[in-house]
């Protein structure tokens, strides 16, 4: 075996229990969308099913990025531990490149091709080659060592959104099918020549920049009062660990969508605004259609950071806490407290920065849409917005905006569990899991049943598990002296709290087109008031909360 | 010495798997005292000091410091513990500021003054990350955040394994300095035989997780004498006899450690038959080899 060869083979190894994972959850899926077909799939199972695949092969990227540290690293991500093998630097760089190119983009393609043959109608060529690119373009930026703490971060962001723009360029500027492959065939090749590059300079331990000074001196006028209390103090270790993260993450993509957007002059009209049947505003295609898709990805990215995507407190080998860590004079619970605390902090930045990101939007030209045609640039849409924003527009967009917050909190701690657990098969076993329930949820009852009805008895279902598991999680914890009988109260208000304000949020934003499709001649089954406080009740975490504490506990006495 | 140990460790064991690695250890520590904790790689040292610190609980017998349950009560116990690990596991990307800010919030007695006394003294820059310092630096800052708050126990383990001489003194002038604050406790692990022979007042000695005898360094130094004896036969084996270690010589000169009540020793010596040609005191590191790397013939003499 070659010294390449061995460097692809610990990578193997290293993630086999969540490649095995991977490697049964795909065709598993595959087969289920293959079998079920888009005619009897829900749009939600398909959504969800779609949703596990992009999860899917976003983890197969994460491991073929074979990195060693987080992304706020100014250095290389790339293992330092291979510079000691006697290997030589070009394959250490091109076999998990080219190994990568060939695993990941084979099985992209293999799940591609079935989504098409379920008659989702997919480009199954263009979804591998944006994978590929994606997978390589990120290792460039990863291993390649460019000194700036978090620059990784935003190059990660930029490319992204590249990668996306050039998916869509043959419908935004009409280029070939050819020239789009010859783009995508070159952004893998000089990808792969700068990760290869990344790794010699690391090697050597040489960067572009070397910042460290600078923010020295910065740090170094800085005199901050001491903390408080030792809350205080977590709360900005943990602010300072996880926190800027996720909101980092948004301002990155925010800025760079923002910037992107004044490249388009075309208007479309913001139909949530307003019912089709009626005059609607228009805008910047990019707010009207970009924007409401940036909105639904915040939550998705926060599951992700959520995840762990910086997890400096555990080991990696035990998946034990650090000594330093374990050692604070805090309390199990006060430890997890400070993380939903500072996940709370990063949701309101995260959504703060998006809030303030429509305001360039203010200042473009807009519209209005009559009888189905656009009637060009009529002012500014700060102009035009104001008659159209009726106090009832407002609280759905108000209501809509909470939910979404809560939905980014939720994602950012529901994870927390399995993470702080320190088990490493929980850890990748979960999301999986998870993702699995939901599709038979969602799948089961008209598959089996061709009756959605019994989506609302299996939601009920899951419910009693759900305050059994609780109640029993709850209780447990108290014996064990993890929580305070006024600890328990106030997790049972908080979900009570969560659910009510939830639901109204919900019911304000989807309930007046429930009744209004219920009047109509076709209601869908699926789409009722019952079953959208059941999904409310099932969104709203409380024993993956409960268990957040307890699995910190379990990890940090073990 | 107040008659409450600040530790008081009875009966534990503690197993990962096939691996016992306590086995029945009890152990007493009292308040003021240096107690330094002594034995192979994997003996147990770590793993003890772990469930000080409620890091690990114990599968069978109890632990407590200050009198209280490390595991049920983590605040009430390592808000008077101050700590260094071997494993130079401070958040990387603190500056060192940033770290004693940090570290400060936990402890109301932090002592400003007395931080920025050892800072100058182990020549610390405190802008500079913790990232960019050497592995000696960063011991030094952590061990001006384990004493900075002056707490009542302080426990380093394998606090100068792998640093330079420098480094190694800068530690243990930071422990005679803590005991010569009144009424504090130290606990540290070390395979460095002469640093714990410099500072300790007690020693335990570890072996594959049982505690082979404790107590104050200089009773278990008159307690070791090294003894050389001339027999009017060569002997193809050692003598076996109740007391003695480690045996070593052929024919007719053999040389052992005697274990036991120094008044003793002329009647044990006496059982065996042989001359004593030599008496020797024993330094820590013979009797650390002599109880640790003795043969299997020699353990089952003893």
């Amino acid at each position: 075996m070659n010294g390449g060869m061995g460097v692809l083979t610990s990578l193997f190894g290293r993630h086999r229990i969540g490649l095995l994972i991977t490697l049964a959850f795909l065709p598993v899926a595959s087969g289920i969308l293959l079998v079920v077909g888009k005619e009897r799939m829900p749009d939600f199972g398909g959504l969800l099913v779609f949703l596990g695949f992009t999860i899917a092969l976003f983890y197969l990227v994460a491991v073929f990025l074979h990195s060693d540290s987080d992304v706020a690293t100014p250095g290389s991500t790339y293992p330092t531990y291979y510079f000691t093998l006697p290997v030589k630097t070009s394959e250490l760089a091109l076999w998990p490149v080219l190994g990568g190119i060939v695993f990941v983009g084979l099985l992209t393609f293999g799940v591609s091709f079935a989504i098409d043959k379920a008659h989702y109608s997919f480009n199954y060529i263009g979804a591998t080659f944006v994978v590929v690119s994606l997978l390589t373009t990120m290792q460039a930026v990863f291993w390649y060592p460019i000194g700036i703490p978090y620059s990784k971060l935003v190059l990660s962001i930029a490319v992204i959104v590249g990668l996306f723009l050039l998916g869509f360029s043959r419908s935004i500027w009409g280029i070939g099918e050819g020239v789009q492959t010859g783009i995508y065939i070159a952004v893998i090749s000089i990808s792969a020549g700068i990760a290869w590059l990344g790794v010699v300079k690391a090697r050597s331990g040489l960067s572009i920049f070397n910042f460290s000074n600078l923010h020295m001196s910065v740090g170094d006028r800085l005199n901050l009062p001491p903390f408080s209390n030792p809350n205080s103090a977590q709360l900005w270790y943990e602010w300072r660990q996880q926190g800027r993260l996720f909101p980092g993450l948004t301002l990155a993509f925010v800025l760079i969508f923002v910037a992107v957007s004044y490249t388009n002059d075309t208007l479309s009209p913001l139909d949530v605004l307003a019912t089709p049947t009626e005059v609607m505003p228009t805008a910047s295609t990019f707010l009207s259609v970009f924007y409401r898709m940036m909105i639904v990805l915040l939550p998705v990215f926060a599951w992700v950071v959520g995840f762990g995507m910086k997890r400096t407190e555990l080991k990696r080998g035990d998946g034990s806490f650090h000594l330093y860590f374990a050692t604070r004079p805090l309390a199990d619970s006060s430890m997890v407290w400070a993380k939903f605390r500072v996940a709370l902090k990063s949701t309101l930045w995260a959504w703060t920065f998006m809030v303030l990101a429509t305001i360039p939007f203010l200042f473009t030209p807009a519209g209005r849409y009559v009888n189905g045609h656009s009637s060009g640039p009529e002012g500014m849409l700060y102009q035009i917005l104001p008659e159209f924003l009726t106090p009832q527009i407002l609280v759905m967009v108000l209501c809509g905006l909470l939910g979404f917050m809560f939905l980014s909190w939720r994602n950012l701690v529901v994870g927390l569990w399995t993470e702080l657990s320190g088990n490493i098969n929980l850890r990748y076993l979960q999301p999986f899991t998870s993702i699995l329930i939901y599709i038979g949820a969602v799948s089961l009852p008209n598959w089996v049943y061709k009756d959605m009805t019994w989506f609302a008895y299996l939601m009920v279902g899951v419910l009693v598990l759900k305050f059994a598991c609780a109640i029993k999680v709850g209780l447990s914890m108290r014996t064990q002296g993890l929580l305070t009988n006024r600890q328990l109260v106030l997790n049972a208000s908080y979900y009570v709290i969560c659910a009510l304000v939830l639901y109204a949020c919900a019911y304000v934003v989807f309930g007046p087109s429930i009744t209004e499709m219920h009047n109509g001649t076709n209601p869908d089954p699926l789409w009722n008031h019952l079953n959208l406080l059941l999904i409310v009740l099932w969104c709203v975490p409380i024993v993956r909360i409960l268990l957040a504490t307890k699995m910190l506990s379990l990890n940090r006495h073990r | 010495m107040n008659d409450q140990p600040i530790i008081r460790i009875q009966n534990l064991s503690r197993r990962f798997g096939s691996n016992q690695a306590l086995d029945d250890v009890s152990l007493e520590i009292p308040k003021g005292v240096v107690m330094g904790l002594m034995g192979e790689n994997g003996a147990g040292k770590t793993t003890l000091i772990k469930h000080i610190l409620g890091l690990l609980k114990a599968q069978e017998g109890s632990v407590e410091v200050f009198g209280k349950n490390p595991v049920s009560d983590p605040v009430g116990v390592l808000s008077n513990i101050g700590y260094l690990s071997e494993e130079g596991d401070l958040p990387s990307w603190m500056r060192v500021y940033e770290l004693f800010r940090y570290a400060a919030g936990f402890y109301p007695t932090w002592d400003d003054g007395y931080a920025k006394q050892l800072t100058e003294q182990f020549q610390l820059d405190v802008s500079a990350p913790l990232n960019k310092l050497s592995k000696g630096q960063r011991s030094r800052a952590g061990l001006v955040v384990a004493m900075a708050y002056r707490p009542a126990l302080l426990v380093l383990d394998e606090p100068s394994s792998g640093l330079d001489p420098i480094v190694r003194r800068d530690i243990l002038g930071a422990i005679i300095r803590t005991i010569a604050d009144d009424g504090r406790t130290v606990l540290f692990s070390s395979h460095l035989l002469g640093e714990v022979e410099r500072v300790a007042d007690r020693i335990a000695i570890l072996k594959s997780g049982r505690v082979l005898f404790t107590g104050e360094l200089d009773e278990v130094k008159e307690q070791h004498l090294g003894v050389t004896l001339h027999f009017s036969q060569p002997r193809l084996t050692p003598p076996s006899a109740p007391g003695f270690l480690a045996w070593e010589g052929s024919g007719k000169e053999w040389s052992a450690v005697y274990f036991g009540d120094p008044s003793h020793l002329t009647q044990a010596l006496a059982s065996l038959g042989g001359e004593v040609v030599r008496k020797t005191h024993l330094s820590l590191d013979d009797i650390f080899v002599a109880h640790v790397g003795r043969s299997p013939e020699a353990e089952e003499a003893a």
